[in-house]
């Protein structure tokens, strides 16, 4: 599949939309090959390790991505805040706390999004707010 | 415009102001809305300058706090950027954890602005402490 550029919120919702499906064609459409995701610590470059990333780190978890919000573009780069719920599956870990099976949790999480020359995303930071 | 290098000169202002109140009135709306991801929702001009300031039984007793702005966007009235946050302790203290006199610690930040007659009306920060023990969310 051919690449997709990044230029409006409804572009950002369709990326969002692609995770939530788990479309994972469609979502690395919006990707450069050599993207490095950086959620802190953990950061991972490529479509293999963030696929694995993705799908290791949320085995026990069913993570929904809401609207993106307060986008910011500029030059190159874009930010927006999103809101996250997840669903444990089965028993599990997130942010060193230990959550049981069918719990719930929301928070909310600000990108940073660099893009490539083609306007695919090149380098994501990040950042997390829990209430 | 509020671009790379006027966030720049804010933030050396705000690392220089022992006491933010002159800090605050020339760069914050007085109905500011301040949203921190562990310390609260802070409003007005009272609330923002006691939790920023260093003194004993403020929000920073004891923290020298240095803001390092970088990747500055501005968009209308809206600005986004990220910003590392050094934390220089002079005294013992409890921010965010347990402190002692001469430790550094640093934050990694996205923070959003709105702004409101050149002024800033609403800021809500997100935050990643630099621990090694924190995992983080790792969604797109």
């Amino acid at each position: 599949m051919g690449k997709k550029p990044i230029r409006t919120v409804a572009d950002f919702e369709a990326f969002f939309a692609a995770y939530n499906a788990r479309n994972w064609d469609v979502l690395f459409q919006y990707v450069s090959d050599d993207c490095v995701w950086n959620a802190s610590e953990q950061c991972v470059q490529g479509r293999q390790a963030m696929e694995a990333y993705w799908l290791g780190c949320h085995k026990a978890i069913k993570e929904t991505l809401g609207a993106p919000q307060k986008v910011v573009f500029g030059e190159g780069m874009a930010y927006l805040q999103v809101p996250i719920i997840m669903e444990f599956l089965e028993d599990g870990t997130f942010f060193g706390q230990a959550y049981a099976k069918g719990s719930v949790i929301r928070f909310w999480c600000a990108d940073a999004y660099t893009f490539a020359p083609d306007g695919t995303i090149k380098e994501c930071r990040v950042y997390s707010k829990f209430d | 415009m509020l671009d790379e290098q006027w966030f720049k000169e804010y933030g050396e202002a705000f690392s220089r102001a022992k006491d933010k109140s002159a800090f605050f009135d020339r760069y914050y709306d007085p109905e500011v809305t301040f949203i921190h991801p562990f310390k609260g929702t802070f409003h007005g001009k009272d609330a923002l300058v006691t939790f920023w300031n260093a003194g004993k039984n403020a929000g920073h007793a004891g923290i020298h706090e240095i803001l390092h702005f970088r990747n500055v966007v501005a968009q209308a009235d809206k600005v986004a950027t990220e910003l590392d946050i050094e934390w220089r302790c002079f005294e013992d203290t409890d921010y965010l954890g347990p402190r002692h006199k001469g430790d550094v610690f640093w934050g990694k930040c996205a923070a959003f602005y709105d702004l409101k007659d050149g002024k800033f009306i609403r800021v809500q920060l997100y935050l990643n402490l630099v621990a090694p023990h924190r995992a983080q969310p790792v969604h797109p």
